[in-house]
């Protein structure tokens, strides 16, 4: 009998070693768009990013885990995958009031669709109590010093060729090439698709930018979501997504889609977005800044809740 | 009308339906009766329908509701009844909340269960939530890695519900190579699959293909490329000798698509359809082509 | 000699709907006779058969009369009447009854204002013509791509928008303002349309049959007649509908019936805080008794269209209580729960969620949809409903109605 693929990444996570060396591997395998969730159905994919990150919880530091462990607390749903960063937590050098908090607002997010995890065979406990477990943990000993900062905006130039390549139609139906209307202005774009699960990832995305968008009318910036799915999201569905959040389409903002050339930007864009048979099935939340000559910035999505933040992105970018 | 005389006669009726009716079933009642030697599943069912949920009992009585679908020496009937009061409990999700992850727990147990009518009940309500332990076994069982715990059509059925499941690659197999339910429940997983547009059309299109067939592949054809689906309700729609359900039906989706509607609502496909009306015998056609008329053409 | 009628509201079409719940309209005379002070005439109606009937008063009340006389001054200053529709006479179409001014003595017609007495009806009584209207608004929005079939990924997925709509007392507020949203949809496609019932305590052969909701196949799939609005129903992404064979034509769901909903025991609830236990049976008995499908899930019950009929008698049900024992001020704590020891979005003075926008954390991010539709009838509820602007549904005790009502439930002030 083959064994499922997502079971088969997980035997291969078991048998990592917790070493420097096992950790980095680890943490290379928490990107979405890593081969080994190819293919995986959203619910595979979870159970394999818990495993990965419940890997991290077991006698090390995880400090190398601290960015992903923050956005699944953030963000996520799913029952393995917040047990599996409660774990990953756990092993911190210490617990913040920021994750702590997170932590808090994880362990309420699925109060009302609790379940049983396992991440090694045996019974386990509920997603709750090992939130509550990693809240309940003492820092470690071994360690000095608090948890790791945020790291620094991520500075890029976007290739060109790849960028050139893609034609892009938005919720109008008008087409133009990728590279045309990046050279307009300055562009903060958000990747985005209208079948995501977690409405606090896409929904809540283009929600904000929407309020950006709208405060920004007067100004000279692209305001652009770009969809991870483009054969899915047509124009109407573009459209009628946009305008149940709000979205004030028009000249400067707009909802788009890749015609073609969308493994190019993909790649440009480094996207953390993995596919399975049929759609997306994780991804990050992903913002950048573009400039005219294809100078990028990816910012913390965070920042679409905060105008001083985007203000400082565009500030620098300018410069 | 006086309208206080009928608010007295309507209080006197409801007086005089429910003055003396049984007061709902306790949970330890119920947990009493479904232990004894001299259970009758049919009474047990009865019992377990006027359950009380109310917020004093609630707890005790979902209690006394998983120990009974739990249970497999109580009968397969009496337990389903158990597990639609669950489901009626569910929908109060914050009283629910502390039993919620054994239920789950339970649920994924009893999807192996000996009974089928559990095991096919279980894996419905599972898969409504995506759940992927379930969405596991359906898989295999499709795959021949285990036993079929349900049969192959409702498998195909109950894996399509997920958007984000890993089964198209076995609906596009057996859409083309099945029969049957099972080509039909593998034609309908595809709905989102705009990869299959090129196979909805060449279905839609095949008069040796059976209407049903025809009808599912067109319908997801709508969902999968509006324009696409344009041309090919175009076409069967002024299509005098084809199957006219057929063309009753891609007017009627014509009709009510906004986006596809765009594409066709002209005074000249508006004529051609008048034409269609005024010579086919189909009363389901005449029909789908006035609603067309009265919503799009005024 | 003419008389100008003029209603609170109209659509765009310059069309104006009543329910039960009398409106003030105003009467005016133009062009009057000269060398008199008044002109007296007789205020009915005319109605088709089948059609609507109306009542008329001179105050806000249910005890209307078929005709009322008044005096009109020839200063042209306007003079009020109240009108609503006759208890147990709705309309079936826009203009199937017509407000008459005559003069008295003379009977000669000076003014005229067709309307349409619009109730939502149990959908087993439905004519054929109510039935394929309703299915062809519900089509159409369905096919546009947006509103609440879109929108409910992030309302019906569990956590924190599950406990805005499930989580507490503010259950039947709450789906009050999202049938009233839907509705509205529905009307800004067809005005004359209204969301029927499905009275789950009985049998309802019209209603589950292959030419109304439907009826599941073996695998749970629903089936249609040819050429039904309904068969390219799309929900999510998939196409056509998923349903168990828990009830067909003859079935009579067993839970509770409308008299031990409203009287457990022969005792009327006599407050809210009990009535709204009826969250587990009848209502979540009735979503179970199909046995499988969306239906049986909060999750996914939406994306069958049974399901807003399912919830418009679970409101249909409240709204008899409110009526039987008379509660509908707002501020009566018999009307709705005392405000300690529930959570946010299930008090008295609460916004409802999505219409209020996007909250912050535990209570949901994101407000798909915006605010509830308005209606070209009424101001009320508003596009950002509390929950205690959804109790006086009917305008008994305050100054506006939600242009809405059963046709089983009279006003009554």
């Amino acid at each position: 009998m083959t064994m499922p693929k997502a079971d088969r990444v997980i035997a291969e996570i078991r048998k990592l070693p917790r070493t420097d060396r096992g950790d980095r591997r680890l943490a290379a395998m928490l990107g979405q768009g890593a081969g080994h969730f190819d293919g995986l159905s959203t619910g595979d994919a979870e159970r394999v990013r818990g495993h990965i990150l419940a890997a991290f919880g077991e006698d090390r530091s995880s400090e190398c885990a601290l960015p992903a462990i923050r956005e699944e607390l953030r963000t996520s749903l799913s029952p393995i995958v917040l047990a599996g960063a409660a774990r990953a937590a756990r092993s911190l050098r210490a617990i913040d009031e920021e994750v702590r908090g997170l932590l808090l607002a994880a362990s309420e997010r699925i109060a009302l669709r609790d379940e049983y995890v396992r991440f090694d065979g045996a019974p386990g406990q509920t997603a709750r109590e090992e939130i509550a477990a990693a809240l309940a943990a003492r820092p470690r000993a071994c360690c000095a010093g608090g948890a790791a900062k945020a790291a620094d905006p991520v500075r890029f130039s976007l290739p060109p060729a790849a960028i050139e390549r893609a034609a892009v139609e938005d919720q109008a139906g008008e087409r133009t090439a990728l590279a045309e209307l990046l050279r307009r202005r300055t562009s903060l774009v958000a990747f985005f698709y209208t079948r995501c699960m977690n409405p606090a990832k896409c929904s809540l995305t283009i929600t904000r930018l929407a309020g950006i968008a709208r405060e920004y009318e007067e100004r000279d910036l692209n305001l652009l979501g770009f969809s991870y799915d483009g054969a899915y999201d047509t124009p109407a569905r573009l459209l009628a997504y946009g305008r149940d959040r709000g979205f004030p389409f028009g000249e400067h903002a707009r909802l788009i889609r890749c015609r073609t050339g969308w493994s190019g930007v993909r790649a440009a864009f480094r996207l953390r977005v993995g596919y399975g048979q049929a759609t997306v099935n994780d991804h990050a939340r992903e913002l950048f800044l573009v400039r005219p000559d294809f100078g990028a910035v990816g910012l913390d999505p965070e920042a679409l809740a905060d105008r001083a933040a985007i203000e400082a992105y565009l500030q620098a970018i300018a410069a | 009308m006086d309208i206080e005389a009928l608010r007295k006669q309507y209080l006197a009726e409801l007086k005089a339906e429910t003055a003396g009716a049984a007061p709902p079933a306790t949970s330890e009642k119920v947990a009493q009766y479904a232990a004894s030697d001299k259970r009758d599943d049919g009474k047990l069912c009865e019992m377990l329908a006027s359950l009380s949920l109310d917020k004093e009992n609630y707890a005790a009585s979902v209690r006394t509701l998983l120990d009974i679908l739990a249970n497999g020496a109580i009968g397969a009937i009496a337990r389903l009844a158990a597990l639609r009061q669950l489901g009626s409990a569910e929908f109060h999700a914050v009283r629910f909340a502390p039993f919620h992850a054994e239920y789950i727990a339970l649920l994924r147990r009893l999807a192996q269960d000996a009974d089928k009518d559990v095991r096919a009940a279980v894996l419905e309500r599972l898969t409504l939530t995506n759940d992927s332990e379930a969405q596991k076994l359906l898989r295999e069982g499709l795959e021949n890695v285990r036993k079929a715990l349900v049969p192959a059509a409702k498998a195909v059925q109950l894996l399509a519900r997920d958007d984000h499941g890993s089964g198209m690659p076995i609906f596009r197999e057996l859409a083309a190579k099945a029969k049957g339910r099972v080509r039909e429940q593998a034609l309908r997983a595809l709905a989102s699959d705009p990869r299959s547009a090129a196979l909805f059309e060449r279905i839609a299109a095949d008069k040796d293909e059976k209407t049903p067939i025809r009808e599912i592949a067109a319908l997801n054809l709508k969902n999968a490329s509006a324009p696409r689906f344009a041309k090919l309700a175009r076409k069967l729609a002024l299509d005098d000798d084809d199957d006219d359900r057929l063309r009753a039906a891609a007017v009627s989706a014509i009709t009510h698509t906004g986006e596809v509607a765009a594409r066709l609502a002209t005074s000249r496909f508006g004529n051609a359809l008048k034409s269609v009306a005024d010579s086919t015998r189909s009363r389901a056609l005449k029909s789908s082509i006035r609603r067309f008329a009265k919503t799009h053409l005024g | 000699m003419n008389v100008e009628i003029k209603f609170p509201s109209y659509d765009a079409q310059q069309r104006t709907y009543v329910t039960w719940r009398p409106v003030e309209v105003k009467l005016r005379l133009l062009a009057p006779p000269p060398g008199v002070a008044n002109v007296a005439v007789t205020v009915s109606a005319k109605s088709l058969s089948p059609g609507g009937k109306l009542r008329f008063a001179k105050t806000l009340t249910h005890l209307g009369t078929p005709t009322l006389n008044l005096n009109l001054p020839t200063s042209g200053a306007p003079v009020s009447v109240w009108v609503g529709g006759e208890f147990q006479a709705p309309s079936s179409k826009y203009g199937d009854v017509t407000m008459e001014v005559r003069t008295n003595p003379g009977n000669q017609l000076v003014g005229t204002q067709p309307t349409m007495v619009r109730v939502r009806k149990n959908a087993e009584a439905l004519s054929t013509f109510e039935r394929d209207r309703f299915l062809a608004a519900l089509a159409t929005l369905n096919g546009s791509g947006s509103g609440p079939y879109k929108n409910f990924r992030d309302m019906h997925v569990g956590g924190a928008p599950d406990a805005e709509a499930h989580g507490g007392p503010g259950f039947l507020p709450w789906h009050r303002a999202y049938l009233l949203d839907f509705e509205r949809e529905l009307q800004n496609i067809n005005a004359e349309v209204t969301l029927p019932y499905w009275r789950f305590d009985k049998a309802a052969r019209n209603l589950f049959s292959r030419s109304f909701i439907g009826l599941p196949n073996f695998f749970g799939q629903v089936q249609f007649n040819a050429g039904h609005p309904l068969l390219g129903w799309v929900a999510v992404s998939s196409v056509g509908i998923q349903r168990g064979n828990g009830v067909g034509p003859t079935t009579v769901p067993a839970l509770n019936s409308e008299a031990q909903t409203l009287q457990p025991g022969g005792t009327l609830h006599p407050n809210y805080a009990s009535f709204r236990d009826m969250q587990f049976n009848p209502h979540g008995s009735a979503h179970m008794s199909h046995g499988g499908g969306w239906i049986t899930n909060p999750a996914t019950a939406p994306r069958d269209p049974l399901f807003y009929m399912l919830h418009c008698n679970v409101d249909r049900l409240w709204a008899k209580w409110q009526w039987a024992a008379k509660v509908h001020n707002p501020t009566d704590p018999k009307a709705f729960t005392p405000a300690a020891g529930f959570p946010a979005g299930h008090r008295l003075n609460d916004a409802l969620w999505p219409w209020c926008g996007p909250l912050a954390p535990p209570r949901p991010t994101t407000a798909p949809g915006g605010g509830l539709a308005a209606s070209p009838i009424t101001a009320v509820p508003g596009v950002s409903p509390k929950i205690r602007d959804m109790i006086d549904y009917l305008g008994t005790v305050s100054p506006n109605h939600q242009a809405f009502a059963y046709d089983d439930v009279p006003f009554q002030n």
